[in-house]
C-alpha cells in the first residue's frame, strides 16, 4: 500500500502553530528517548529537518477510530537522528483539520546506521552471481 | 471554551492530573503537574488544551539552573576554580559567576556539562587546543579509566617486562579476576581480552 500522506505536508505543517497534537504515547517516548521534553520540541525538531533520511514502512488503518463508516489512515516511517534510529505513525484528521503524531520512538527493528548492510548484502550478492547475470 | 478532541473532534473529555519527572544532567529532576486529556469517545490522549509546555519549561528551567550550582560546587570541590576556567576558555571575567546566579543559556549549559564531564578539557584549552596536547591527555584518561576498570575487577595484578630491546618493549600482566557477575560477556562494561579470549569474572 502507499503511503496516504505526503510527509512534507507534515513537516510543513509542524513549523505552523496550531496544526499539529502529540499524543501521549508519542510524547512520553520523545521526552525518554529522544530528549524532546515538550510539543513544541518535537514540532521544532521535525520541522527543523530533524528526520534524517525517512523512509516509508507501512500505512495501517487508524485502529481506535470510531467511525468505521469514515477510515482514517496512519502512516509510519522510520528516520535518523544522528546514530539514532527513530519511528514516527502519524494520521490527518479530516474532521478536525489536524495532523495528529501518533507515535514518536525508537525503532525497535534498528539496524545501526553505520553498519551499512545493505551495502555489504550489495556486495555479497554481486560477488555470488553468476557472470552473465552481472 | 470546550476542549475537543483533536483526532475525533468529541468534545467528551476527561482530565486528569499526574505529577511527572524529567531526568536533569547533574541534578535533580524536573517535577511538573502534567495534565492529561483523555478523548472518551475514542479514547486517544494528549495535552489537547496545550497547558503543559509552559509547566516543563518553568520546572526544567528551575531545576537546570540548580544543576549549574551543583555542578560548579563539584568542580570547586576538584580545587576547579572559576577564574581558571574563565582564563583556559577566553571567558569574560565573572562569566561563570552570572551563570550561577541564573544567567545562563542553553550552550552556557551545555559547555559546563561537557567540563563536568571532562575537566581535563580545560587542560586542553589553556594549551590552546594543541592536537599533541589533546591526545596525550586523551591518553592519560583513557589509562585512568582503564585503571579504574582492572583494579575494580582485579584480586591481584602483576606486571613483568619481559624484553626490552631497543625499540620494543614487552610487558606481560598476569591479572587474577574477582567473581564478579556484572562484569561477563554480557555485560556493556569494558572487558579484557586475554590471549584473543574474552577473561571473564573468576577467571585468572
Amino acid at each position: 500500500m502507499d503511503a496516504a500522506y505526503d510527509l512534507h505536508e507534515l513537516i510543513k505543517a509542524c513549523a505552523e502553530s496550531n496544526q499539529v497534537t502529540v499524543l501521549t504515547n508519542a510524547e512520553r517516548c520523545a521526552r525518554d528517548e529522544f530528549r524532546l521534553n515538550t510539543k513544541k520540541a518535537v514540532l521544532d525538531f521535525i520541522a527543523n529537518e530533524g528526520l534524517e533520511t525517512p523512509l516509508y514502512l507501512n500505512t495501517k488503518p487508524w485502529e481506535k477510530n470510531p467511525d468505521p463508516t469514515c477510515p482514517i489512515m496512519v502512516d509510519a516511517y522510520s528516520f535518523y537522528s544522528g546514530p539514532k534510529h527513530g519511528y514516527i505513525a502519524f494520521l490527518f484528521s479530516a474532521k478536525t483539520q489536524k495532523w495528529i503524531i501518533k507515535s514518536f520512538k525508537s525503532n525497535r527493528d534498528s539496524v545501526p546506521r553505520n553498519e551499512n548492510w545493505f551495502g555489504k548484502l550489495s556486495e555479497i550478492k554481486t560477488l555470488i552471481q553468476i557472470p552473465e547475470e552481472k | 471554551m470546550n476542549t475537543s478532541c483533536p483526532v475525533c473532534g468529541s468534545v467528551s473529555i476527561k482530565t486528569t492530573k499526574t505529577k511527572h519527572m524529567i531526568p536533569i544532567v547533574y541534578s535533580n529532576p524536573a517535577i511538573y503537574d502534567e495534565v492529561l486529556e483523555t478523548c472518551e469517545v475514542c479514547g486517544e490522549s494528549g495535552d489537547f488544551s496545550e497547558v503543559n509546555d509552559e509547566q516543563i519549561d518553568k520546572a526544567i528551567l528551575a531545576a537546570k539552573k540548580q544543576s549549574v550550582i551543583d555542578m560548579l560546587d563539584d568542580l570547586s570541590d576538584k580545587s576547579i576554580k572559576m577564574s581558571y576556567m574563565e582564563r583556559a576558555l577566553e571567558l569574560p571575567t565573572r562569566t561563570i559567576a552570572r551563570w550561577k546566579g541564573g544567567d545562563l543559556s542553553s550552550s552556557s549549559l551545555a559547555l559546563l556539562r561537557i567540563i563536568r564531564t571532562y575537566p581535563w578539557i580545560l587542560e586542553v584549552a589553556d594549551a590552546q587546543f594543541d592536537e599533541s596536547i589533546a591526545s596525550s591527555r586523551l591518553v592519560q584518561e583513557a589509562a585512568h579509566v582503564l585503571e579504574y576498570v582492572v583494579i575494580s575487577h582485579t584480586r591481584q595484578a602483576y606486571m613483568d617486562i619481559v624484553s626490552n630491546n631497543k625499540d620494543e618493549i614487552e610487558i606481560r600482566a598476569t591479572l587474577k579476576l574477582k567473581d564478579d557477575s556484572a562484569f561477563d560477556l554480557n555485560s556493556m562494561k569494558p572487558r579484557l581480552v586475554r590471549n584473543n579470549e574474552l577473561v571473564t569474572g573468576g577467571t585468572e
